[in-house]
């Protein structure tokens, strides 16, 4: 099963892609997902057709979709 | 030997044995006198030499003179050879200094034309430079959008995908309220009423500077899935509106007092 990363930035979105069956990738999409997580972005997990997303905590190898967004801030 | 350039001029007509100092005064003398005929002695001659070729002087003996002459004097002990010598020995000195003086106007001159040749590459090469860096910034910049765009685009449902198109905004349904996400980065979502009017104006957005898509998406996200977060963190900004106009016209209400 492949998962995939979106980790919004300037450029759109860098994506991280991963196998959950591929040991190496799982584990650099989860210190990617920790790293990130460790500076305040907060991570949602998307399905399609616009279903409503979902706080993640924890990094998932089988979630199929996570977007990564930073730390909000009021405008 | 040095040769004034309008000895050199007059080349044609002439004599052009510089080597030969009397045979050019000589020369030139003669072909003088036969422009003007009545000239006959050196001293007249020279002295007519002297007012013609002077600046505007007078042709008065005058070694201050911009243009240097000489008066070979009323002695017959000055001779044509003699008067040519001193002629060319003030003249070449005079004409020392104003080569010495051309070349360095000539060379500040150059000078300035290199500065100015650099300046204008230099801004040229600024120029393309700068043109260079925004068109790879512009390009970066629309490729960002673009990944944006697909990003929250692939988060939508197939009706607010249309209301994007259509409108340049999306409404989402959280509980039972109704918000309003139009495109942009700040002060962009609308709290709306059962009629669908804007009530309040909601901002809140990453700290990051993303496109204005992927903000949207952000909005979106943290809206469904931590509404009260959410609402916490932003800045609310109720929208006023004008109180009605009456339903009744002035002369009616009158009519009706009446």
């Amino acid at each position: 099963m492949k998962g995939e990363l979106a980790i919004m930035d300037t450029t759109g979105d860098t994506k991280v892609m991963w196998d959950s069956d591929n040991k190496d990738e799982v584990e650099t999409a989860k210190e990617t997902f920790t790293r990130l997580k460790k500076k305040g972005y907060i991570a949602y997990t998307v399905k399609g057709k616009g279903e409503k997303g979902e706080i993640m905590k924890e990094f998932d190898p089988n979630a199929e979709r996570i977007v990564m967004v930073p730390f909000p801030v009021a405008g | 030997m040095f040769i004034p350039s309008f000895i050199r001029g007059n080349s044609a007509t002439v004599s052009t044995d510089y080597a030969n100092s009397p045979n050019v005064w000589s020369s030139w003398n003669k072909d003088y006198i036969d422009t003007v005929s009545y000239l006959h002695s050196n001293r007249i001659i020279w002295k007519t030499w002297n007012s013609d070729y002077t600046e505007g002087s007078s042709g008065v003996s005058d070694s201050t003179n911009s243009f240097f002459h000489i008066d070979p004097g009323t002695g017959s002990s000055t001779t044509d050879i003699q008067v040519w010598q001193v002629w060319n020995v003030h003249q070449e000195a005079r004409e020392s200094t104003r080569r010495a003086s051309a070349e360095q106007r000539e060379a500040w001159h150059r000078m300035e034309q290199e500065q100015r040749q650099q300046e204008e590459e230099n801004t040229a090469r600024w120029e393309a430079e700068w043109k260079a860096k925004a068109e790879e910034r512009q390009k970066k910049e629309a490729k960002a959008k673009q990944r944006a765009e697909e990003l929250l685009r692939s988060c939508l449902t197939p009706q607010q995908q249309d209301e994007l198109d259509r409108l340049n905004l999306f409404h989402l349904i959280v509980g039972d309220k109704k918000y309003r996400i139009k495109r942009g980065r700040s002060r962009n979502i609308e709290l709306l009423d059962e009629s669908g009017r804007p009530v309040k104006k909601l901002c809140a957005h990453p700290g990051e500077y993303v496109p204005d898509a992927d903000t949207m998406l952000a909005q979106k996200l943290m809206l469904e899935t931590d509404e009260e977060a959410f609402l916490k963190l932003a800045n609310h900004t109720p929208v006023h509106y004008p109180p009605e106009a009456p339903t009744v016209r002035p002369s009616e209400q009158v009519a009706r007092a009446v």
